[in-house]
Protein backbone atom coordinates (compact mmCIF):
# COMPACT_ATOMS: atom_id res chain seq x y z
CA UNK A 1 0.00 0.00 0.00
CA UNK A 2 1.00 3.38 -0.69
CA UNK A 3 1.85 5.41 2.07
CA UNK A 4 0.36 8.76 3.29
CA UNK A 5 3.82 9.91 4.61
CA UNK A 6 6.75 10.57 2.60
CA UNK A 7 8.12 7.31 0.80
CA UNK A 8 12.34 6.38 1.86
CA UNK A 9 14.46 8.67 0.35
CA UNK A 10 11.70 11.47 -0.74
CA UNK A 11 11.75 14.87 1.26
CA UNK A 12 8.25 16.75 1.84
CA UNK A 13 8.05 19.77 2.99
CA UNK A 14 4.47 18.79 4.40
CA UNK A 15 3.00 15.23 4.77
CA UNK A 16 -1.05 14.48 4.10
CA UNK A 17 -1.36 14.46 7.77
CA UNK A 18 0.12 17.96 7.95
CA UNK A 19 -2.39 18.88 5.08
CA UNK A 20 -5.24 17.25 6.86
CA UNK A 21 -4.37 19.19 10.19
CA UNK A 22 -3.86 22.49 8.40
CA UNK A 23 -7.35 21.77 6.94
CA UNK A 24 -8.78 21.49 10.48
CA UNK A 25 -7.41 24.10 11.49
CA UNK A 26 -8.52 26.14 8.53
CA UNK A 27 -12.58 25.22 9.33
CA UNK A 28 -11.46 26.31 12.65
CA UNK A 29 -10.82 29.39 11.74
CA UNK A 30 -14.09 29.82 9.76
CA UNK A 31 -16.31 28.35 12.13
CA UNK A 32 -14.99 30.85 14.71
CA UNK A 33 -14.24 33.71 12.39
CA UNK A 34 -16.90 33.71 10.06
CA UNK A 35 -20.20 35.40 10.53
CA UNK A 36 -22.96 33.54 11.03
CA UNK A 37 -25.60 35.80 9.16
CA UNK A 38 -23.69 37.81 7.11
CA UNK A 39 -25.19 38.55 3.69
CA UNK A 40 -22.13 37.37 1.49
CA UNK A 41 -22.98 33.64 3.13
CA UNK A 42 -26.62 33.98 2.98
CA UNK A 43 -25.87 34.60 -0.91
CA UNK A 44 -23.22 31.93 -1.35
CA UNK A 45 -25.77 29.37 0.25
CA UNK A 46 -28.80 30.43 -2.06
CA UNK A 47 -26.46 30.72 -5.37
CA UNK A 48 -25.22 27.33 -4.34
CA UNK A 49 -28.98 26.02 -3.91
CA UNK A 50 -29.30 27.27 -7.48
CA UNK A 51 -26.86 25.25 -8.35
CA UNK A 52 -27.57 22.07 -6.84
CA UNK A 53 -31.09 22.28 -7.57
CA UNK A 54 -30.40 19.46 -10.54
CA UNK A 55 -28.55 17.61 -8.92
CA UNK A 56 -31.01 17.39 -5.74
CA UNK A 57 -33.99 16.57 -8.38
CA UNK A 58 -31.29 13.80 -9.89
CA UNK A 59 -31.14 12.16 -6.51
CA UNK A 60 -34.42 12.22 -5.25
CA UNK A 61 -36.49 10.86 -8.67
CA UNK A 62 -36.24 7.24 -7.15
CA UNK A 63 -37.10 8.27 -3.98
CA UNK A 64 -39.94 9.78 -5.68
CA UNK A 65 -41.07 7.05 -7.88
CA UNK A 66 -41.18 4.74 -5.19
CA UNK A 67 -43.23 7.39 -2.99
CA UNK A 68 -45.40 8.19 -6.55
CA UNK A 69 -46.23 3.97 -6.71
CA UNK A 70 -47.16 3.57 -2.94
CA UNK A 71 -49.80 6.53 -2.99
CA UNK A 72 -50.89 5.03 -6.05
CA UNK A 73 -51.36 2.12 -4.54
CA UNK A 74 -53.00 3.34 -1.50
CA UNK A 75 -55.56 5.69 -3.66
CA UNK A 76 -56.16 1.92 -5.85
CA UNK A 77 -57.31 0.62 -3.20
CA UNK A 78 -59.50 3.49 -1.14
CA UNK A 79 -60.87 4.46 -4.03
CA UNK A 80 -64.46 3.77 -3.71
CA UNK A 81 -64.04 5.32 0.06
CA UNK A 82 -62.50 8.05 -1.18
CA UNK A 83 -65.26 8.75 -3.67
CA UNK A 84 -68.09 8.73 -1.16
CA UNK A 85 -66.01 11.26 0.51
CA UNK A 86 -65.56 13.50 -2.56
CA UNK A 87 -69.55 13.53 -2.63
CA UNK A 88 -70.10 13.93 0.79
CA UNK A 89 -67.70 17.08 1.08
CA UNK A 90 -68.86 18.15 -2.61
CA UNK A 91 -72.40 18.56 -0.89
CA UNK A 92 -70.99 20.46 2.08
CA UNK A 93 -69.32 22.80 -0.25
CA UNK A 94 -72.05 23.78 -2.01
CA UNK A 95 -74.27 24.25 1.26
CA UNK A 96 -71.03 26.60 1.98
CA UNK A 97 -70.49 28.47 -1.09
CA UNK A 98 -73.95 30.19 -0.49
CA UNK A 99 -73.27 31.33 2.83
CA UNK A 100 -69.89 32.76 1.59
CA UNK A 101 -71.46 34.33 -1.32
CA UNK A 102 -73.79 36.19 0.91
CA UNK A 103 -70.94 36.93 3.70
CA UNK A 104 -68.54 38.18 0.68
CA UNK A 105 -71.39 40.66 -0.72
CA UNK A 106 -71.74 42.12 3.06
CA UNK A 107 -68.50 42.54 3.90
CA UNK A 108 -67.58 44.46 0.45
CA UNK A 109 -70.67 46.98 1.47
CA UNK A 110 -69.08 47.32 5.54
CA UNK A 111 -66.01 47.92 3.76
CA UNK A 112 -67.19 50.49 2.06
CA UNK A 113 -69.38 52.20 4.51
CA UNK A 114 -66.62 52.38 7.14
CA UNK A 115 -64.21 53.31 4.11
CA UNK A 116 -61.59 50.93 4.74
CA UNK A 117 -58.94 49.80 2.07
CA UNK A 118 -59.31 46.49 0.20
CA UNK A 119 -56.57 44.02 0.89
CA UNK A 120 -54.29 43.86 -1.97
CA UNK A 121 -54.91 40.86 -4.25
CA UNK A 122 -52.43 38.38 -3.46
CA UNK A 123 -50.99 35.99 -6.03
CA UNK A 124 -50.73 32.59 -5.26
CA UNK A 125 -47.55 30.04 -7.60
CA UNK A 126 -47.47 26.71 -6.66
CA UNK A 127 -43.36 25.23 -5.68
CA UNK A 128 -41.97 22.35 -5.29
CA UNK A 129 -40.30 21.14 -2.46
CA UNK A 130 -36.37 19.96 -3.63
CA UNK A 131 -34.96 20.01 -0.41
CA UNK A 132 -35.80 19.48 3.31
CA UNK A 133 -32.84 21.08 5.17
CA UNK A 134 -34.13 20.02 8.16
CA UNK A 135 -31.35 18.95 10.80
CA UNK A 136 -31.14 19.37 14.68
CA UNK A 137 -30.18 23.09 13.88
CA UNK A 138 -32.74 24.57 11.82
CA UNK A 139 -35.69 23.82 10.20
CA UNK A 140 -35.49 25.14 6.59
CA UNK A 141 -36.91 23.49 3.26
CA UNK A 142 -35.59 24.96 -0.20
CA UNK A 143 -38.77 25.19 -2.99
CA UNK A 144 -37.71 25.75 -6.97
CA UNK A 145 -39.07 28.87 -7.20
CA UNK A 146 -37.18 32.24 -7.13
CA UNK A 147 -36.59 36.06 -8.13
CA UNK A 148 -37.61 34.70 -11.62
CA UNK A 149 -41.09 33.92 -9.73
CA UNK A 150 -41.63 36.83 -8.27
CA UNK A 151 -40.87 35.73 -4.68
CA UNK A 152 -39.39 37.84 -2.13
CA UNK A 153 -38.35 37.38 1.16
CA UNK A 154 -40.70 37.55 3.64
CA UNK A 155 -43.20 36.05 1.71
CA UNK A 156 -46.03 33.80 3.93
CA UNK A 157 -45.60 30.06 2.34
CA UNK A 158 -48.51 27.94 2.12
CA UNK A 159 -48.72 24.07 2.50
CA UNK A 160 -52.34 22.64 1.32
CA UNK A 161 -54.31 23.57 4.57
CA UNK A 162 -52.49 26.73 6.18
CA UNK A 163 -49.15 28.67 6.39
CA UNK A 164 -46.54 26.83 6.63
CA UNK A 165 -43.35 28.94 7.37
CA UNK A 166 -41.93 32.74 5.09
CA UNK A 167 -39.07 32.68 2.51
CA UNK A 168 -36.32 33.71 4.12
CA UNK A 169 -33.71 34.06 0.97
CA UNK A 170 -34.14 34.09 -2.63
CA UNK A 171 -32.27 32.67 -5.62
CA UNK A 172 -33.08 33.42 -9.26
CA UNK A 173 -34.38 29.61 -9.70
CA UNK A 174 -34.29 28.69 -5.81
CA UNK A 175 -35.94 29.88 -2.53
CA UNK A 176 -35.43 28.67 1.21
CA UNK A 177 -38.23 28.97 3.42
CA UNK A 178 -37.75 29.09 7.10
CA UNK A 179 -40.18 26.73 8.45
CA UNK A 180 -42.75 27.62 11.55
CA UNK A 181 -41.10 25.09 13.80
CA UNK A 182 -37.38 26.96 13.48
CA UNK A 183 -36.22 28.11 16.90
CA UNK A 184 -35.74 31.71 14.45
CA UNK A 185 -39.13 31.90 13.19
CA UNK A 186 -41.83 34.78 14.76
CA UNK A 187 -45.05 35.05 13.07
CA UNK A 188 -47.67 37.23 14.46
CA UNK A 189 -50.71 36.04 14.45
CA UNK A 190 -54.57 36.51 15.66
CA UNK A 191 -56.39 33.99 17.49
CA UNK A 192 -59.92 34.19 15.22
CA UNK A 193 -63.16 33.87 18.12
CA UNK A 194 -61.03 35.82 20.72
CA UNK A 195 -59.04 38.59 18.74
CA UNK A 196 -56.21 37.62 20.82
CA UNK A 197 -52.77 39.16 19.47
CA UNK A 198 -49.63 37.07 19.62
CA UNK A 199 -46.56 35.49 18.33
CA UNK A 200 -46.49 32.30 16.74
CA UNK A 201 -42.62 31.37 17.63
CA UNK A 202 -40.97 27.86 17.18
CA UNK A 203 -38.52 26.12 19.67
CA UNK A 204 -37.24 23.72 16.80
CA UNK A 205 -39.69 20.95 18.11
CA UNK A 206 -42.53 19.83 16.28
CA UNK A 207 -45.23 22.11 17.03
CA UNK A 208 -44.86 26.16 17.31
CA UNK A 209 -45.91 28.08 20.28
CA UNK A 210 -47.52 31.46 21.42
CA UNK A 211 -45.19 33.96 22.49
CA UNK A 212 -45.93 37.83 23.74
CA UNK A 213 -49.24 37.40 24.80
CA UNK A 214 -51.74 39.69 26.91
CA UNK A 215 -51.86 38.96 30.52
CA UNK A 216 -54.92 38.40 31.03
CA UNK A 217 -55.49 36.51 27.25
CA UNK A 218 -58.68 34.80 26.70
CA UNK A 219 -57.62 31.89 25.05
CA UNK A 220 -59.93 28.74 24.33
CA UNK A 221 -59.00 25.49 23.12
CA UNK A 222 -59.48 24.75 19.61
CA UNK A 223 -59.15 28.49 18.79
CA UNK A 224 -58.50 28.80 15.06
CA UNK A 225 -55.14 30.95 14.34
CA UNK A 226 -54.79 33.35 11.77
CA UNK A 227 -51.99 35.82 10.56
CA UNK A 228 -52.62 39.17 11.82
CA UNK A 229 -50.87 40.89 9.08
CA UNK A 230 -48.97 42.83 11.89
CA UNK A 231 -46.06 44.17 10.27
CA UNK A 232 -47.01 44.46 6.58
CA UNK A 233 -44.95 41.16 5.36
CA UNK A 234 -48.13 38.94 5.49
CA UNK A 235 -51.74 39.43 4.33
CA UNK A 236 -54.25 38.91 7.20
CA UNK A 237 -56.48 35.68 7.69
CA UNK A 238 -53.82 33.04 6.25
CA UNK A 239 -55.20 29.75 8.44
CA UNK A 240 -52.34 28.72 10.34
CA UNK A 241 -53.48 26.17 12.83
CA UNK A 242 -55.73 25.30 15.86
CA UNK A 243 -54.61 26.55 19.22
CA UNK A 244 -54.40 23.54 22.26
CA UNK A 245 -52.90 23.91 25.80
CA UNK A 246 -50.41 21.47 27.17
CA UNK A 247 -50.67 20.12 30.46
CA UNK A 248 -49.25 23.13 32.31
CA UNK A 249 -51.94 25.26 29.99
CA UNK A 250 -48.96 26.59 27.82
CA UNK A 251 -50.43 27.68 24.46
CA UNK A 252 -49.03 26.18 21.30
CA UNK A 253 -50.27 25.25 17.65
CA UNK A 254 -50.89 22.54 16.00
CA UNK A 255 -50.23 23.62 12.80
CA UNK A 256 -52.83 22.24 9.75
CA UNK A 257 -50.67 21.01 7.76
CA UNK A 258 -47.97 18.05 8.49
CA UNK A 259 -44.68 19.73 8.00
CA UNK A 260 -43.53 16.05 7.35
CA UNK A 261 -45.46 15.29 4.14
CA UNK A 262 -44.68 18.59 1.87
CA UNK A 263 -44.14 17.93 -1.38
CA UNK A 264 -45.60 20.84 -3.03
CA UNK A 265 -46.24 23.68 -1.36
CA UNK A 266 -47.69 27.42 -2.51
CA UNK A 267 -46.22 30.79 -2.22
CA UNK A 268 -48.23 33.83 -1.63
CA UNK A 269 -46.70 36.84 -3.65
CA UNK A 270 -48.87 39.72 -1.78
CA UNK A 271 -47.23 42.82 -1.57
CA UNK A 272 -47.12 45.01 1.55
CA UNK A 273 -50.89 45.84 2.93
CA UNK A 274 -51.29 49.65 2.73
CA UNK A 275 -52.20 51.21 5.97
CA UNK A 276 -55.47 51.45 7.51
CA UNK A 277 -54.86 55.04 7.69
CA UNK A 278 -53.88 55.76 4.32
CA UNK A 279 -56.51 57.23 1.95
CA UNK A 280 -57.46 54.63 -1.09
CA UNK A 281 -57.22 56.58 -3.74
CA UNK A 282 -59.80 56.72 -6.76
CA UNK A 283 -62.80 55.88 -3.72
CA UNK B 1 10.68 -3.15 1.03
CA UNK B 2 8.29 -4.57 -1.66
CA UNK B 3 6.18 -1.95 -4.15
CA UNK B 4 2.95 -1.67 -3.96
CA UNK B 5 0.90 -3.27 -6.53
CA UNK B 6 -1.93 -1.07 -6.56
CA UNK B 7 -2.71 0.03 -10.08
CA UNK B 8 -3.31 3.87 -11.19
CA UNK B 9 -6.52 2.72 -12.29
CA UNK B 10 -7.51 1.22 -8.83
CA UNK B 11 -5.80 4.13 -7.29
CA UNK B 12 -7.49 6.57 -9.28
CA UNK B 13 -10.53 4.88 -7.85
CA UNK B 14 -9.90 4.39 -4.59
CA UNK B 15 -9.86 8.45 -4.26
CA UNK B 16 -12.86 9.14 -6.48
CA UNK B 17 -15.54 6.75 -5.54
CA UNK B 18 -15.36 7.67 -2.30
CA UNK B 19 -15.30 11.36 -3.09
CA UNK B 20 -18.21 11.24 -4.89
CA UNK B 21 -19.94 8.73 -2.67
CA UNK B 22 -19.45 11.28 0.02
CA UNK B 23 -21.01 14.37 -2.50
CA UNK B 24 -24.36 12.12 -3.29
CA UNK B 25 -24.67 11.29 0.14
CA UNK B 26 -24.57 15.10 1.27
CA UNK B 27 -26.90 15.96 -1.46
CA UNK B 28 -28.97 12.62 -0.30
CA UNK B 29 -29.42 13.83 2.93
CA UNK B 30 -31.69 16.19 1.92
CA UNK B 31 -34.40 14.76 -0.56
CA UNK B 32 -37.58 15.19 1.45
CA UNK B 33 -38.66 11.89 2.70
CA UNK B 34 -41.25 12.67 5.15
CA UNK B 35 -39.52 11.61 8.43
CA UNK B 36 -39.19 14.23 11.08
CA UNK B 37 -38.24 11.57 13.84
CA UNK B 38 -34.81 11.22 11.25
CA UNK B 39 -34.45 15.07 11.29
CA UNK B 40 -33.30 15.11 14.94
CA UNK B 41 -30.37 13.55 14.46
CA UNK B 42 -27.90 13.43 12.48
CA UNK B 43 -26.55 10.24 10.88
CA UNK B 44 -23.18 10.48 9.37
CA UNK B 45 -23.11 7.74 6.58
CA UNK B 46 -20.59 10.41 4.96
CA UNK B 47 -18.04 8.66 7.48
CA UNK B 48 -17.99 5.54 5.93
CA UNK B 49 -16.88 6.50 2.12
CA UNK B 50 -14.49 8.95 4.33
CA UNK B 51 -13.29 6.11 5.92
CA UNK B 52 -12.06 4.15 3.21
CA UNK B 53 -10.76 7.25 1.23
CA UNK B 54 -8.67 7.92 4.28
CA UNK B 55 -7.40 4.65 4.68
CA UNK B 56 -6.46 4.00 0.96
CA UNK B 57 -5.62 7.45 -0.63
CA UNK B 58 -2.18 9.51 -0.52
CA UNK B 59 -1.19 12.99 -1.46
CA UNK B 60 -2.84 16.51 -0.91
CA UNK B 61 -5.78 16.15 -3.14
CA UNK B 62 -7.91 13.86 -0.39
CA UNK B 63 -7.49 16.09 2.97
CA UNK B 64 -8.44 19.26 0.53
CA UNK B 65 -11.36 17.78 -1.10
CA UNK B 66 -12.81 16.34 2.38
CA UNK B 67 -12.06 20.31 3.42
CA UNK B 68 -14.20 21.21 0.50
CA UNK B 69 -16.80 18.28 0.80
CA UNK B 70 -17.26 19.67 4.75
CA UNK B 71 -17.65 23.28 2.98
CA UNK B 72 -20.50 21.89 1.03
CA UNK B 73 -22.15 19.78 3.86
CA UNK B 74 -22.33 23.42 5.82
CA UNK B 75 -23.82 25.37 2.75
CA UNK B 76 -26.65 22.44 2.43
CA UNK B 77 -27.03 22.07 5.93
CA UNK B 78 -27.58 25.32 6.97
CA UNK B 79 -24.76 25.05 9.58
CA UNK B 80 -21.82 28.08 10.09
CA UNK B 81 -18.93 27.46 7.43
CA UNK B 82 -16.48 25.76 9.39
CA UNK B 83 -18.68 23.38 11.35
CA UNK B 84 -18.70 20.09 9.40
CA UNK B 85 -16.29 20.81 7.49
CA UNK B 86 -13.50 20.54 10.76
CA UNK B 87 -15.51 17.51 12.01
CA UNK B 88 -14.97 16.13 8.58
CA UNK B 89 -10.62 16.86 8.61
CA UNK B 90 -10.66 15.70 12.51
CA UNK B 91 -12.30 12.61 11.62
CA UNK B 92 -9.99 12.08 8.80
CA UNK B 93 -7.01 12.94 10.78
CA UNK B 94 -8.21 10.21 13.13
CA UNK B 95 -8.77 7.37 10.22
CA UNK B 96 -5.21 8.33 9.51
CA UNK B 97 -3.55 7.78 12.84
CA UNK B 98 -4.95 4.11 12.44
CA UNK B 99 -3.98 3.23 8.74
CA UNK B 100 -1.28 1.27 10.40
CA UNK B 101 -3.87 -0.76 12.45
CA UNK B 102 -6.70 -0.83 9.84
CA UNK B 103 -4.70 -2.06 6.94
CA UNK B 104 -5.18 -5.88 6.73
CA UNK B 105 -7.37 -5.74 9.73
CA UNK B 106 -9.88 -7.95 10.14
CA UNK B 107 -13.71 -6.96 9.17
CA UNK B 108 -14.46 -6.80 12.47
CA UNK B 109 -11.88 -4.97 13.55
CA UNK B 110 -12.30 -1.88 11.10
CA UNK B 111 -15.51 -1.99 12.19
CA UNK B 112 -14.87 -1.49 15.78
CA UNK B 113 -12.71 1.11 15.21
CA UNK B 114 -15.18 2.72 13.18
CA UNK B 115 -17.47 2.65 15.81
CA UNK B 116 -14.82 3.88 18.35
CA UNK B 117 -14.03 6.99 15.79
CA UNK B 118 -17.65 7.52 15.32
CA UNK B 119 -18.79 8.22 18.98
CA UNK B 120 -15.62 10.44 19.37
CA UNK B 121 -16.35 12.27 16.34
CA UNK B 122 -19.82 12.48 17.58
CA UNK B 123 -18.49 13.60 21.03
CA UNK B 124 -16.69 16.20 19.30
CA UNK B 125 -20.02 17.42 17.40
CA UNK B 126 -21.81 18.03 20.57
CA UNK B 127 -19.11 19.81 22.17
CA UNK B 128 -18.63 21.80 19.13
CA UNK B 129 -22.34 22.81 18.92
CA UNK B 130 -22.36 23.59 22.26
CA UNK B 131 -19.55 26.29 21.97
CA UNK B 132 -20.47 27.58 18.50
CA UNK B 133 -24.11 27.44 18.00
CA UNK B 134 -27.20 28.65 19.57
CA UNK B 135 -29.46 25.32 19.46
CA UNK B 136 -27.65 22.36 21.39
CA UNK B 137 -29.07 19.37 20.39
CA UNK B 138 -30.56 16.63 22.14
CA UNK B 139 -27.14 14.72 23.84
CA UNK B 140 -28.95 11.21 23.57
CA UNK B 141 -29.96 12.41 20.05
CA UNK B 142 -26.70 13.21 19.00
CA UNK B 143 -25.34 9.42 20.09
CA UNK B 144 -28.43 7.95 18.73
CA UNK B 145 -27.16 9.46 15.34
CA UNK B 146 -23.51 7.88 15.97
CA UNK B 147 -25.12 4.62 17.01
CA UNK B 148 -27.40 3.72 13.66
CA UNK B 149 -23.89 5.47 11.58
CA UNK B 150 -22.11 2.33 12.75
CA UNK B 151 -25.10 -0.39 12.66
CA UNK B 152 -25.02 0.90 8.41
CA UNK B 153 -21.69 0.65 8.33
CA UNK B 154 -21.33 -3.07 6.57
CA UNK B 155 -24.38 -1.73 4.23
CA UNK B 156 -21.71 1.19 2.81
CA UNK B 157 -18.82 -0.98 3.69
CA UNK B 158 -19.85 -3.98 1.15
CA UNK B 159 -19.67 -0.72 -1.87
CA UNK B 160 -16.49 -0.11 -1.06
CA UNK B 161 -14.48 -3.57 -0.15
CA UNK B 162 -13.97 -4.70 -3.75
CA UNK B 163 -11.84 -1.48 -4.65
CA UNK B 164 -9.19 -3.05 -1.36
CA UNK B 165 -8.74 -6.08 -2.77
CA UNK B 166 -5.56 -5.26 -5.09
CA UNK B 167 -3.49 -3.77 -2.46
CA UNK B 168 0.02 -4.99 -1.23
CA UNK B 169 -0.07 -5.57 2.28
CA UNK B 170 3.85 -4.92 2.60
CA UNK B 171 3.42 -1.59 0.55
CA UNK B 172 5.50 1.13 1.12
CA UNK B 173 5.15 1.46 4.89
Amino acid sequence: MAGFGPRKGEKRLLTGTGIAFICALLALLLLFVLPKNDPLIVDLRQKSFDVLMPVFRMVAWPFDQMRAAGKNMNELMDLRQQNADLLAENQSLRENIETLTRDSALLSQYRQLLSMPIETEAKVIGARVVADLRSPFVKTLVVNRGQEDGVAIGQAVMGGRGLVGRVISVGSRSSRVLLATDLNSHIPVVTLSGNVRAILSGRNESQPVLTFLPRKADLQNADTIITSGDGGEMPIGLPVGKLALDEHGKPFVQLHDDLDQLVHVRLVLSEAVPDVATPVRGR
Amino acid sequence: MVAATTTPARRFLQTWVPLLAIFLLIVAEHVPLGRDWLTNMDIGFVFVPMLFLARYSEGFFAPIAILLLGVLKDVTSDTPIGFWSFLFCVFFILVLGQRQLLYNAAYNTVWATFGFLCFLIYTVFYVLAVLSLSVVPSFAATMLGALLTVLAFPLFNLAFDWLSQDDDPLGAY
